[in-house]
């Protein structure tokens, strides 16, 4: 009794653990879209970085660059956010690359890490309209009844509706500070599905996660 | 009026109800602390920029609410248009001077970035009621028709008010915490400067940058 028992739940596992699998990957917010690294960029470690988060509202800008920062620190790395040593007329100016270039030689630092909006798009889904029907007196007991019921619909009827989904895309770019050269590269798409708050965390977490494992640091 | 008529009306004003006030209010939609900071403001010179040139109206309103919204809570605070005139908007070496005059340690500037309007439409839901339910238990068996009562489309405009809030260290000139905020209402955008500024405290003493 008790075996068949657990081959029971053994094949019910079997069965469900794939389908949980799927269905966590397919709702993941982020997706790379496209990554590229130079292969033959052969460095020794990288010890130390700028980042720079080229965002519209300073809130956003610093919040990613902090973030980065802290996935950096707690690797050993030093770390230096953009927004400390470059103002937002600075970032906004057309020599932008030659400021930069002039604080990664002030710094001493051998990486820049920057991070830039990229095209969006948003999906629109129709969801039909639904009718939940059953017979009316159903489960109301009382002899002949229910036998005599109608089946009209009770409730609820809703219209269909479109939903839209919402979908940033970011780009996130290493560059080695000595040639001035790209090393690493990686698209990404994120779902928007609350605050953008909400989003950053898990972007910075899943897109550092990548960028240690090429193992440039 | 009958009971499927009360009880369909009622539920129609309750579902209005409910997503008038869900739609309504400001939420942070990012917020950013520098964990390196570790002081407490004690006395915040407030300076709402919202539009390029300084008249007073709405900037005094939200100036006035900060203010009094940080002394309630134990906090100096000090608004921008009682040192400066109607006029362009102070430059950065200005400001920073009368900070030093009124002895604020923080400056607290509260920037608008954008206005949009949006529209919400929730599709209509139907019930189809038996006709007879309510009226007889007798004739329940042998009904045969039902009506449909039902909750009519909802569509309406809202306002959208994007800001950004920083709070800097006046010695430095460094931020130390920031928010970008999302309001939206309907009836006119001063009505929300004080839930507005409570959502901003919120997050201000949430971060541990106040008292």
């Amino acid at each position: 009794m008790q075996r068949s028992f657990n081959r029971r739940v053994l094949n019910a596992l079997v069965v469900l653990l794939p389908a949980v699998c799927l269905a966590l990957s397919g709702c993941a917010a982020t997706k790379v879209t496209q990554v590229w690294r130079d292969e033959s960029y052969r460095p020794v470690k990288l010890k130390s970085v700028l980042v720079i988060a080229l965002a519209e509202v300073p809130t956003v800008q610093r919040e990613i660059e902090s973030r980065f920062a802290k996935q950096f620190q707690d690797r050993g790395i030093t770390v230096t956010e953009g927004f400390r040593i470059l103002s937002a007329d600075q970032r906004n100016a057309p020599d932008a690359r030659d400021v930069v270039a002039a604080k990664v030689r002030e710094l001493g630092v051998d990486s820049v890490l920057i991070i830039e909006r990229d095209s969006g798009r948003t999906e629109t889904a129709y969801i039909p309209g639904m009718t939940i029907v059953h017979g009316t007196g159903y489960g109301m007991g009382g002899g002949g009844t229910a036998v005599v019921a109608s089946s009209q619909p009770m409730a609820p009827t809703t219209q269909g509706y479109e939903h839209t989904n919402k979908f940033f895309g970011m780009q996130t770019q290493l560059y080695d500070a000595g040639t001035g050269k790209i090393i690493w590269f990686v698209r990404t798409e994120t779902r928007m599905s609350g605050p953008l708050q909400e989003e950053i965390k898990p972007y910075v977490a899943d897109v550092s996660a990548r960028l240690f494992g090429e193992r440039f640091f | 009026m009958t009971t499927k008529r009360i009880v369909a009306v009622a539920f129609l004003a309750i579902s209005a109800a409910v997503i008038m006030t869900a739609c309504a209010g400001t939420k942070l939609v990012a917020q950013w602390r520098d964990d390196a900071y570790s002081g407490r403001a004690a006395k915040v010179f407030v300076i709402a920029l919202l539009l390029d040139t300084r008249v007073r109206g709405p900037q005094t309103l939200v100036e006035d609410e900060f203010v009094k919204q940080f002394k309630a809570r134990g906090t100096e605070a000090a608004a921008s248009y009682t040192v400066f005139p109607e006029g362009p908007r102070p430059t950065k070496e200005e400001v920073l001077a009368k900070v030093k005059e009124v002895g604020a340690d923080s400056i607290l500037v509260v920037r608008m970035l954008k206005k949009d309007m949006e529209e919400t439409h929730t599709p209509t839901l139907r019930y189809a009621v038996p006709s007879g339910f309510e009226s007889s238990w007798n004739s329940y068996g042998y009904m045969s028709t039902s009506s449909n009562v039902g909750i009519r489309d909802v569509s309406y405009d809202y306002d959208f008010l994007t800001a950004e809030v920083t709070l800097y260290q006046a010695t430095t000139g460094n931020p130390i915490w920031s928010a970008m905020s999302q309001t939206k209402y309907q009836q006119g955008p001063l009505k929300q400067i004080e839930p507005f500024t409570t959502s901003i405290m919120k997050g201000l003493t949430h971060a541990k940058v106040i008292q």
